[in-house]
């Protein structure tokens, strides 16, 4: 996991830190996050909405150009702690967004969404639909 | 703020998994404002999102990335929300409600105008065939609790707030 950490996380400006609210909502916002190899933690410095709370977290790095082309994306699950003024991350599942796994990523992206979308069908008993992607095409006009 | 849901390509959206670890992944949403609600059409086969959110449906949806929306110095825009996904599939536009399609149509066009390669997949038999679970969809609709937002995105600042109870700006 920290090898991934250490390749991706550096080509990112920032990510969104999610914790869980006193009232049970999510709650997220933009920070910088700071790898800590040694201590195996991202410290995140600077200041933090006092929704947070210390607990269950996600970090998540992602990125998109103008026209949503270039999408990069992976998701950290761990725990937040506080750490003097500051906070730290502590991992404990990295999961591959889109655009870290090459092309290998693209073509399991494909087969693992096809495999995911049969199961959801299966548990519930209903047939691959068809879909009035035709119907679609037509109500959007032209291409501009 | 209309323009922020409106103008923002992505959001980052939560929903908490059964250990209670929230779970978030950019998504783009479609804000519908006649409901005050915001809709995220959800393929199929990446539905763990709309199961989490039958389970559990407190969710919340961050506006902080601006690339591509044209507006200058926007707010960070959090929404902390309720879901509602029901279990069926949307496979046919006639299932929808007409004033939701037109909020949809104009998004999904706004997506087909950024990235010209989602019409080739339409158009094209083969990749339609091999993409076609991509578009079956399950939707997720999130109505508003609260809203806190941050001008010029400056988290060092107490937000500026609207809840759904009181119904007032703070």
């Amino acid at each position: 996991m920290w090898a991934e950490i250490a390749r991706h996380a550096p080509g990112f400006d920032s990510a969104v830190l999610t914790g869980v609210a006193e009232d049970g909502y999510p709650f997220s916002a933009r920070c910088r996050p700071e790898i800590d190899m040694a201590a195996q933690v991202l410290r995140i410095r600077g200041p933090l909405p006092a929704g947070i709370v210390a607990g269950p977290a996600g970090l998540l790095y992602h990125r998109h150009d103008a026209r949503l082309g270039g999408l990069k994306s992976f998701l950290l699950r761990g725990t937040l702690l506080r750490a003097g003024d500051g906070w730290e991350f502590r991992p404990m599942r990295y999961v591959p967004g889109v655009g870290v796994q090459g092309l290998w990523g693209y073509v399991r992206f494909v087969v693992d969404g096809r495999r995911n979308t049969r199961r959801y069908l299966e548990q519930r008993g209903w047939p691959w639909p068809r879909l009035p992607l035709e119907q679609l095409l037509s109500s959007l006009g032209p291409e501009r | 703020m209309e323009a922020v849901f409106q103008g923002f390509i992505t959001c980052e959206f939560s929903t908490l998994a059964r250990d209670g670890t929230p779970i978030t992944w950019p998504t783009m949403p479609a804000y519908w404002p006649a409901r005050n609600q915001f809709v995220i059409l959800t393929s199929a086969g990446l539905a763990q999102k709309a199961v989490n959110a039958r389970r559990n449906p407190r969710v919340a949806l961050l506006f902080s990335d601006a690339t591509g929306s044209g507006l200058h110095d926007p707010p960070s825009v959090l929404v902390q929300g309720d879901a509602e996904a029901p279990d069926r599939l949307l496979t046919d536009l006639d299932d929808l409600d007409p004033e939701f399609v037109t909020a949809a149509t104009a998004r999904i066009r706004l997506l087909l105008e950024r990235q010209p390669s989602m019409r080739l997949y339409l158009a094209n038999p083969l990749t339609r065939r091999i993409m076609d679970w991509y578009f079956i969809r399950v939707m997720i609709t999130v109505t508003p609790r609260r809203i806190l937002w941050w001008p010029g995105g400056d988290l060092d600042a107490v937000p500026e707030f609207w809840e759904a109870e009181a119904a007032h700006v703070g």
